[in-house]
Protein backbone atom coordinates (compact mmCIF):
# COMPACT_ATOMS: atom_id res chain seq x y z
CA UNK A 1 0.00 0.00 0.00
CA UNK A 2 1.37 3.58 -1.23
CA UNK A 3 1.98 5.79 1.12
CA UNK A 4 -1.12 8.00 0.31
CA UNK A 5 -2.86 5.18 0.77
CA UNK A 6 -2.16 4.49 4.15
CA UNK A 7 -2.52 8.03 4.98
CA UNK A 8 -6.44 8.03 3.46
CA UNK A 9 -6.66 4.88 5.65
CA UNK A 10 -5.28 6.50 8.82
CA UNK A 11 -8.14 9.64 8.10
CA UNK A 12 -10.82 6.98 7.59
CA UNK A 13 -9.72 5.59 11.17
CA UNK A 14 -9.93 9.37 12.58
CA UNK A 15 -13.29 10.18 10.91
CA UNK A 16 -14.34 11.83 7.84
CA UNK A 17 -17.28 9.86 7.46
CA UNK A 18 -20.43 12.56 8.30
CA UNK A 19 -22.43 13.31 5.41
CA UNK A 20 -23.47 16.59 4.22
CA UNK A 21 -26.95 15.81 6.36
CA UNK A 22 -24.82 14.58 9.34
CA UNK A 23 -22.96 18.23 9.19
CA UNK A 24 -26.33 19.82 8.99
CA UNK A 25 -27.81 18.22 11.73
CA UNK A 26 -24.75 19.49 13.46
CA UNK A 27 -26.12 23.09 13.46
CA UNK A 28 -29.55 22.80 14.98
CA UNK A 29 -31.70 23.56 11.76
CA UNK A 30 -34.53 23.67 13.69
CA UNK A 31 -33.23 26.59 16.21
CA UNK A 32 -31.69 28.15 13.76
CA UNK A 33 -35.09 28.93 11.63
CA UNK A 34 -36.43 30.32 14.88
CA UNK A 35 -32.70 32.46 15.27
CA UNK A 36 -33.17 33.25 11.16
CA UNK A 37 -36.99 34.45 11.72
CA UNK A 38 -36.36 36.71 15.28
CA UNK A 39 -33.35 38.58 13.72
CA UNK A 40 -35.30 38.97 10.43
CA UNK A 41 -38.05 40.63 13.03
CA UNK A 42 -35.38 42.70 14.39
CA UNK A 43 -34.03 43.62 10.79
CA UNK A 44 -37.50 44.98 10.08
CA UNK A 45 -38.39 46.62 13.15
CA UNK A 46 -35.06 48.55 13.71
CA UNK A 47 -35.82 52.44 12.19
CA UNK A 48 -33.59 52.88 9.36
CA UNK A 49 -33.38 51.06 6.07
CA UNK A 50 -30.45 48.09 4.88
CA UNK A 51 -29.99 47.26 1.35
CA UNK A 52 -31.66 43.96 1.08
CA UNK A 53 -28.46 42.26 0.23
CA UNK A 54 -26.61 43.63 3.10
CA UNK A 55 -29.87 42.29 5.20
CA UNK A 56 -29.38 38.81 3.21
CA UNK A 57 -25.34 38.83 4.74
CA UNK A 58 -26.59 39.96 7.56
CA UNK A 59 -29.24 37.06 8.36
CA UNK A 60 -26.59 34.43 6.59
CA UNK A 61 -24.06 35.35 9.47
CA UNK A 62 -26.50 35.25 12.34
CA UNK A 63 -27.58 31.67 10.88
CA UNK A 64 -23.95 30.46 10.47
CA UNK A 65 -22.97 32.04 14.19
CA UNK A 66 -25.98 29.72 15.68
CA UNK A 67 -25.11 26.89 13.44
CA UNK A 68 -21.66 27.40 15.18
CA UNK A 69 -22.89 27.78 18.40
CA UNK A 70 -24.88 24.56 17.69
CA UNK A 71 -21.55 22.56 16.71
CA UNK A 72 -20.09 23.68 19.67
CA UNK A 73 -22.67 22.56 21.65
CA UNK A 74 -22.78 19.51 20.23
CA UNK A 75 -19.62 18.41 20.34
CA UNK A 76 -19.41 19.61 24.41
CA UNK A 77 -22.24 17.51 25.30
CA UNK A 78 -21.66 14.77 23.23
CA UNK A 79 -21.67 12.68 26.94
CA UNK A 80 -25.15 13.84 27.90
CA UNK A 81 -26.32 13.85 24.30
CA UNK A 82 -25.78 10.26 23.89
CA UNK A 83 -28.22 9.50 27.28
CA UNK A 84 -30.75 11.00 26.55
CA UNK A 85 -33.59 9.65 24.48
CA UNK A 86 -34.29 12.86 22.83
CA UNK A 87 -30.72 13.62 21.67
CA UNK A 88 -28.85 9.83 21.24
CA UNK A 89 -29.15 10.03 17.34
CA UNK A 90 -27.29 13.47 16.79
CA UNK A 91 -24.12 13.26 14.60
CA UNK A 92 -21.78 12.73 17.36
CA UNK A 93 -23.35 10.36 19.82
CA UNK A 94 -23.99 8.63 16.40
CA UNK A 95 -19.94 8.46 15.64
CA UNK A 96 -21.20 9.96 12.12
CA UNK A 97 -19.27 12.99 13.12
CA UNK A 98 -16.25 12.78 16.04
CA UNK A 99 -15.98 15.35 18.50
CA UNK A 100 -12.67 16.88 17.35
CA UNK A 101 -14.55 17.31 13.81
CA UNK A 102 -17.40 18.93 15.26
CA UNK A 103 -15.48 21.23 17.51
CA UNK A 104 -13.12 22.31 14.06
CA UNK A 105 -16.18 23.07 12.34
CA UNK A 106 -17.70 24.81 15.20
CA UNK A 107 -14.78 27.08 15.77
CA UNK A 108 -14.71 28.24 11.65
CA UNK A 109 -17.93 28.73 11.08
CA UNK A 110 -18.30 30.98 14.14
CA UNK A 111 -15.09 32.61 13.30
CA UNK A 112 -16.12 33.22 9.74
CA UNK A 113 -19.43 34.53 10.75
CA UNK A 114 -18.39 37.23 12.82
CA UNK A 115 -15.81 38.69 10.30
CA UNK A 116 -18.70 37.89 7.75
CA UNK A 117 -20.77 40.73 9.79
CA UNK A 118 -17.95 43.16 10.79
CA UNK A 119 -16.70 43.52 7.38
CA UNK A 120 -19.94 43.40 5.36
CA UNK A 121 -22.17 45.13 7.76
CA UNK A 122 -21.00 46.25 11.44
CA UNK A 123 -18.93 46.30 13.94
CA UNK A 124 -21.84 46.26 16.85
CA UNK A 125 -23.84 43.26 14.78
CA UNK A 126 -20.58 41.34 15.06
CA UNK A 127 -19.80 42.48 18.78
CA UNK A 128 -23.16 41.56 19.23
CA UNK A 129 -22.92 37.79 17.87
CA UNK A 130 -19.43 37.06 19.03
CA UNK A 131 -20.72 38.05 22.47
CA UNK A 132 -24.21 35.15 21.62
CA UNK A 133 -21.76 32.54 20.60
CA UNK A 134 -19.14 32.85 23.61
CA UNK A 135 -22.02 33.17 25.60
CA UNK A 136 -24.13 29.88 25.04
CA UNK A 137 -21.02 27.98 24.54
CA UNK A 138 -18.89 28.93 27.28
CA UNK A 139 -21.65 30.39 29.82
CA UNK A 140 -24.24 28.19 29.00
CA UNK A 141 -23.58 24.87 27.49
CA UNK A 142 -19.70 24.20 29.72
CA UNK A 143 -20.48 26.40 32.84
CA UNK A 144 -24.16 26.66 33.70
CA UNK A 145 -26.08 23.55 32.39
CA UNK A 146 -24.74 21.19 34.27
CA UNK A 147 -24.09 23.04 37.48
CA UNK A 148 -27.33 24.95 38.13
CA UNK A 149 -31.35 24.32 37.41
CA UNK A 150 -31.12 28.17 36.65
CA UNK A 151 -28.92 27.12 33.73
CA UNK A 152 -32.04 28.14 31.05
CA UNK A 153 -33.14 31.18 32.73
CA UNK A 154 -29.48 32.41 32.55
CA UNK A 155 -28.66 30.65 29.68
CA UNK A 156 -31.96 32.10 27.47
CA UNK A 157 -29.98 35.10 26.66
CA UNK A 158 -28.01 33.96 24.22
CA UNK A 159 -31.49 32.37 22.46
CA UNK A 160 -32.71 36.19 22.46
CA UNK A 161 -30.18 38.06 21.42
CA UNK A 162 -30.81 37.40 17.81
CA UNK A 163 -33.31 40.30 17.60
CA UNK A 164 -30.97 43.02 18.73
CA UNK A 165 -28.28 41.96 16.39
CA UNK A 166 -30.94 41.98 13.53
CA UNK A 167 -31.56 45.53 14.80
CA UNK A 168 -27.93 47.12 15.17
CA UNK A 169 -26.84 45.44 11.74
CA UNK A 170 -29.78 48.16 10.69
CA UNK A 171 -28.74 51.10 13.30
CA UNK A 172 -25.14 50.55 14.42
CA UNK A 173 -26.87 50.56 18.25
CA UNK A 174 -28.30 48.56 20.64
CA UNK A 175 -31.74 50.55 21.64
CA UNK A 176 -34.74 50.28 23.94
CA UNK A 177 -36.79 48.91 21.45
CA UNK A 178 -34.18 45.87 20.72
CA UNK A 179 -33.75 45.78 24.05
CA UNK A 180 -37.45 44.88 24.43
CA UNK A 181 -37.37 42.32 21.90
CA UNK A 182 -34.78 40.51 23.57
CA UNK A 183 -36.86 40.86 26.70
CA UNK A 184 -39.98 38.99 25.49
CA UNK A 185 -37.51 35.85 23.89
CA UNK A 186 -35.71 36.32 27.74
CA UNK A 187 -38.79 35.81 29.72
CA UNK A 188 -40.71 33.01 27.18
CA UNK A 189 -37.45 30.81 27.35
CA UNK A 190 -38.18 29.40 31.23
CA UNK A 191 -42.24 28.73 30.87
CA UNK A 192 -41.07 27.08 27.38
CA UNK A 193 -38.47 24.67 28.60
CA UNK A 194 -39.69 23.76 32.15
CA UNK A 195 -43.11 23.00 30.55
CA UNK A 196 -40.37 20.45 27.93
CA UNK A 197 -38.16 19.77 31.29
CA UNK A 198 -41.59 18.29 33.31
CA UNK A 199 -42.67 15.74 30.29
CA UNK A 200 -38.96 14.64 29.30
CA UNK A 201 -38.00 14.89 33.35
CA UNK A 202 -36.27 11.32 33.30
CA UNK A 203 -34.33 11.77 30.61
CA UNK A 204 -33.05 14.95 32.09
CA UNK A 205 -32.19 13.03 35.25
CA UNK A 206 -30.76 10.29 33.59
CA UNK A 207 -28.36 12.74 31.43
CA UNK A 208 -27.63 14.45 34.95
CA UNK A 209 -28.64 17.85 33.67
CA UNK A 210 -30.52 19.69 36.83
CA UNK A 211 -33.31 20.86 35.53
CA UNK A 212 -35.74 22.48 37.87
CA UNK A 213 -38.20 19.80 37.79
CA UNK A 214 -35.05 16.92 39.06
CA UNK A 215 -33.96 19.72 41.31
CA UNK A 216 -36.66 21.49 43.04
CA UNK A 217 -39.42 19.54 42.22
CA UNK A 218 -42.78 19.30 40.20
CA UNK A 219 -44.52 21.98 41.58
CA UNK A 220 -42.32 23.92 42.27
CA UNK A 221 -41.69 23.72 38.76
CA UNK A 222 -45.26 24.42 38.19
CA UNK A 223 -45.40 27.78 40.17
CA UNK A 224 -41.79 28.63 38.10
CA UNK A 225 -43.93 28.61 35.25
CA UNK A 226 -46.95 30.87 36.18
CA UNK A 227 -44.44 33.23 37.90
CA UNK A 228 -42.22 33.78 34.97
CA UNK A 229 -45.47 34.15 32.12
CA UNK A 230 -47.32 36.79 34.63
CA UNK A 231 -44.01 38.75 34.10
CA UNK A 232 -43.65 37.53 30.23
CA UNK A 233 -47.24 38.83 29.71
CA UNK A 234 -46.77 42.57 30.43
CA UNK A 235 -43.65 42.53 28.92
CA UNK A 236 -44.86 41.93 25.38
CA UNK A 237 -46.66 45.03 25.31
CA UNK A 238 -43.77 46.87 25.48
CA UNK A 239 -42.02 47.00 21.78
CA UNK A 240 -45.90 49.13 21.66
CA UNK A 241 -45.35 51.28 24.83
CA UNK A 242 -41.60 51.88 22.91
CA UNK A 243 -43.28 52.86 19.34
CA UNK A 244 -41.90 49.74 17.67
CA UNK A 245 -45.55 48.42 16.98
CA UNK A 246 -48.99 49.41 16.86
CA UNK A 247 -52.32 48.69 17.68
CA UNK A 248 -52.56 45.69 15.71
CA UNK A 249 -49.58 44.41 17.09
CA UNK A 250 -51.44 45.19 20.71
CA UNK A 251 -54.93 43.49 19.95
CA UNK A 252 -53.12 40.31 19.22
CA UNK A 253 -50.62 39.64 21.81
CA UNK A 254 -53.26 40.52 24.32
CA UNK A 255 -55.38 37.25 22.78
CA UNK A 256 -52.16 35.18 22.17
CA UNK A 257 -51.08 36.36 25.61
CA UNK A 258 -54.95 34.84 27.42
CA UNK A 259 -54.37 31.52 25.63
CA UNK A 260 -50.77 31.57 26.70
CA UNK A 261 -52.31 32.14 30.14
CA UNK A 262 -54.87 29.33 30.34
CA UNK A 263 -52.21 26.84 29.31
CA UNK A 264 -49.97 28.12 32.17
CA UNK A 265 -52.52 27.75 34.85
CA UNK A 266 -53.74 24.66 33.12
CA UNK A 267 -50.20 23.24 34.04
CA UNK A 268 -50.52 24.59 37.19
CA UNK A 269 -53.90 23.30 38.27
CA UNK A 270 -53.48 19.96 37.11
CA UNK A 271 -50.31 17.75 38.47
CA UNK A 272 -51.22 14.17 38.28
CA UNK A 273 -51.92 11.13 35.92
CA UNK A 274 -52.34 12.01 31.80
CA UNK A 275 -53.96 15.52 31.60
CA UNK A 276 -51.09 17.05 33.82
CA UNK A 277 -48.79 15.34 30.44
CA UNK A 278 -51.01 16.92 28.51
CA UNK A 279 -51.19 20.44 29.58
CA UNK A 280 -47.48 20.58 29.57
CA UNK A 281 -47.41 19.22 25.79
CA UNK A 282 -50.01 21.74 25.10
CA UNK A 283 -48.24 24.60 26.94
CA UNK A 284 -44.71 23.70 25.06
CA UNK A 285 -46.43 23.49 22.00
CA UNK A 286 -48.45 26.69 21.82
CA UNK A 287 -45.51 28.72 23.16
CA UNK A 288 -43.59 27.84 19.84
CA UNK A 289 -46.42 29.19 18.28
CA UNK A 290 -47.09 31.75 20.39
CA UNK A 291 -43.43 33.24 20.24
CA UNK A 292 -43.64 32.54 16.22
CA UNK A 293 -47.13 35.01 16.12
CA UNK A 294 -46.00 37.51 18.46
CA UNK A 295 -43.22 38.10 16.41
CA UNK A 296 -44.77 37.97 13.22
CA UNK A 297 -47.31 40.62 13.66
CA UNK A 298 -44.50 43.55 13.66
CA UNK A 299 -43.80 42.54 10.19
CA UNK A 300 -46.76 42.14 9.42
CA UNK A 301 -47.51 45.73 10.82
CA UNK A 302 -44.69 47.00 8.42
CA UNK A 303 -46.28 45.21 5.26
CA UNK A 304 -49.84 45.98 5.57
CA UNK A 305 -48.19 50.29 6.64
CA UNK A 306 -50.01 50.17 10.22
CA UNK A 307 -48.24 52.79 12.18
CA UNK A 308 -46.83 52.00 15.23
CA UNK A 309 -47.31 54.16 18.65
CA UNK A 310 -45.77 57.10 19.53
CA UNK A 311 -42.75 56.26 21.48
CA UNK A 312 -43.35 57.06 25.00
CA UNK A 313 -38.86 58.32 25.13
CA UNK A 314 -38.16 61.09 24.08
CA UNK B 1 -7.82 -4.82 -8.50
CA UNK B 2 -9.47 -1.96 -6.27
CA UNK B 3 -6.63 -0.66 -3.74
CA UNK B 4 -8.82 2.56 -2.26
CA UNK B 5 -9.16 2.03 1.06
CA UNK B 6 -12.64 2.96 0.89
CA UNK B 7 -16.17 1.13 0.02
CA UNK B 8 -18.13 2.62 -2.87
CA UNK B 9 -20.98 3.80 -0.14
CA UNK B 10 -18.05 5.45 1.56
CA UNK B 11 -16.84 7.09 -1.74
CA UNK B 12 -20.08 8.20 -2.59
CA UNK B 13 -21.12 9.73 0.35
CA UNK B 14 -17.83 11.86 -0.05
CA UNK B 15 -18.66 12.66 -3.44
CA UNK B 16 -21.43 14.27 -2.17
CA UNK B 17 -20.19 16.08 0.51
CA UNK B 18 -17.66 17.66 -1.74
CA UNK B 19 -20.65 18.56 -3.88
CA UNK B 20 -22.86 20.15 -1.32
CA UNK B 21 -19.31 22.23 -0.33
CA UNK B 22 -18.31 23.26 -4.04
CA UNK B 23 -21.75 24.33 -4.13
CA UNK B 24 -21.84 26.61 -0.53
CA UNK B 25 -18.31 28.08 -1.58
CA UNK B 26 -19.07 29.09 -5.12
CA UNK B 27 -22.70 30.64 -3.49
CA UNK B 28 -20.69 32.55 -1.24
CA UNK B 29 -17.85 33.86 -4.09
CA UNK B 30 -21.08 35.30 -6.11
CA UNK B 31 -22.51 36.76 -2.61
CA UNK B 32 -19.63 38.69 -1.20
CA UNK B 33 -19.03 39.85 -5.11
CA UNK B 34 -22.12 41.41 -5.23
CA UNK B 35 -22.15 42.50 -1.63
CA UNK B 36 -18.94 44.22 -2.32
CA UNK B 37 -20.09 45.64 -4.97
CA UNK B 38 -23.32 46.88 -3.02
CA UNK B 39 -20.84 48.39 -0.43
CA UNK B 40 -18.56 49.75 -2.81
CA UNK B 41 -21.59 51.63 -4.78
CA UNK B 42 -23.07 53.24 -1.23
CA UNK B 43 -19.57 54.62 -0.61
CA UNK B 44 -19.49 56.27 -3.71
CA UNK B 45 -22.81 57.34 -3.27
CA UNK B 46 -21.96 59.00 -0.25
CA UNK B 47 -18.30 60.67 -1.68
CA UNK B 48 -20.29 62.06 -4.38
CA UNK B 49 -22.76 63.25 -1.75
CA UNK B 50 -20.40 64.66 0.23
Amino acid sequence: MSDLQLNIASDQALGGQGTADDYFALLKPRVMSLVIFTAFVGIVAAPGTLHPLLALVALLAIAVGAGASGALNMWYDADIDARMRRTRLRPVPRGAILPGEALGFGVFLAIASVILLGLFVNLVAAALLAFTIFFYVVIYTMWLKRWTPQNIVIGGAAGALPPMIGWAAVTGTIDPGSISLFLIIFMWTPPHFWALALFREDDYAKAGVPMLPNVAGRDETRKQILLYTLVLLPLTFLPAVLGVSGLLYVTGVALLSAVFLYYAVSVYRLREGAAADRACKKLFGFSILWLFLVFALIPVERLLGIASFPSVLP
Amino acid sequence: MNNTPFSPADMARRKKRSLVLALVLAGLVVLFFATTIVRIGSNFAAMAGG
